[in-house]
């Protein structure tokens, strides 16, 4: 290895770091772990380099070798510590108290369903996947997620409705 | 008023794709884990030889074939700011290059300001986040940077020490919040 394999390896870094933790992030809803997979994540491709075959979209594969890390780490441990406001920008047209209060919400609720229905609701609506593409990544089959994702959103739903309830 | 459920779709859409920015130190961090695993023995056979070479040249050597990509085309524009393709991986035959070279080329921008004391790159390809994409001061007055981008049509602007906002006054267009941000076709240079 020299120089300019880690010149050229950063490029990858700069280019999906961000959007890599937006997914482990609503995975795992603690920015420390988030954190902590991402980094494993591209340790993992660079170690796995020599075996990337390129019929795959790179973003493809990093994002696979992020599920897989994921999934692990979910299995493990769970404290509810996600990203904060200061990680996000607005656009200055947004109202940013509301849309806080609307992440905030978001968050607790994706933190208490169950890790499936959570990566096929990150892959559907945060990485806009298709079904199939999702099928490709995690194995399962497309009615499975379809299923997974309705589910997900119902809980959701049913989760938000009981919180303002409670208000 | 919670979505109703044709529509929650669409709010779940928005704050989940919404990415955070965690800025420079973060990716810092994942690098120095990087370097810290290039350093560790491996297998013979780790690595092909003309890996290393065919990526530092391609992230070396484009620098003076490049085309310039500036939309504005205005000699005027360019002489203040600029974007130009630096590297072309598929040119370079290793798969870590050749897929860079699939779907980004790095584009190397760069803008003249004196006077200032940070300029940030935002665009269509950072989501617009002026933390994200911080220009290097160079000599008499210029600040530079290389982008990895897709081919196409993008759109950038500099955001001068924070608050500045300057587009292309020769080529723009205006973004749904009102400002103003030059195009730029990125393609293949010749």
């Amino acid at each position: 290895m020299n120089a300019g394999d880690i010149e050229a390896f950063a490029v990858l870094v700069d280019r999906y770091h961000d959007r890599l933790t937006r997914y482990a992030n609503h995975l795992l809803q603690n920015r420390a772990d988030a954190e902590e997979v991402v980094q494993d994540t591209f340790v993992r491709a660079f170690r796995a380099l020599p075996r990337y075959e390129e019929r795959e979209q790179l973003s493809a594969w990093l994002l696979r070798i992020l599920v897989n890390r994921c999934r692990t780490v979910a299995a493990k441990r769970r404290v509810f510590e996600p990203l904060e406001a200061a990680d996000y920008e607005f656009d200055p047209g947004e109202d940013v108290a509301d849309r806080l209060a609307v992440r905030d919400e978001l968050a607790r609720a994706m933190a208490q369903l169950p890790d499936d229905q959570r990566e096929a609701l990150a892959l559907r609506f945060g990485e806009d996947l298709s079904f199939d593409e999702m099928a490709a990544l995690t194995g399962a089959g497309v009615s499975a997620l379809k299923m997974r994702v309705k589910r997900a959103v119902d809980r959701l739903r049913m989760l938000m409705e009981g919180t303002r309830a409670a208000v | 008023m919670l979505p109703s459920d044709d529509h929650i779709s669409e709010p779940l859409h928005r704050e989940l794709r919404r990415t955070p920015h965690l800025g420079a130190i973060a990716r810092a961090r994942v690098m120095s884990a990087v370097r810290r695993e290039s350093l560790r023995p491996r297998r013979a056979g780790w690595m092909s030889p003309m890996l290393g070479t065919a990526l530092a040249a391609s992230l070396t050597l484009a620098v003076a074939g490049g085309a310039w990509l500036h939309a504005g085309a205005e000699p005027a524009a360019t002489a203040a700011s600029s974007a130009h393709v630096v590297s072309l991986g598929s040119s370079v035959g290793s798969s870590l290059v050749s897929s860079i070279g699939d779907t980004l080329l790095l584009v190397r921008f760069a803008f003249t300001a004196p006077s200032a004391a940070r300029v940030a790159l935002v665009g269509d390809f950072n989501d617009w986040g002026a933390r994200r994409t911080a220009l290097a001061r160079a000599a008499n007055g210029a600040w530079t940077t290389d982008v990895a981008m897709a081919r196409g049509r993008h759109r950038f602007a500099y955001v001068v020490d924070d608050t500045g906002w300057v587009g292309d006054p020769s080529a723009s267009d205006t973004l749904p919040n009102g400002r103003r941000a030059a195009r730029l076709d990125v393609v293949n240079p010749e």
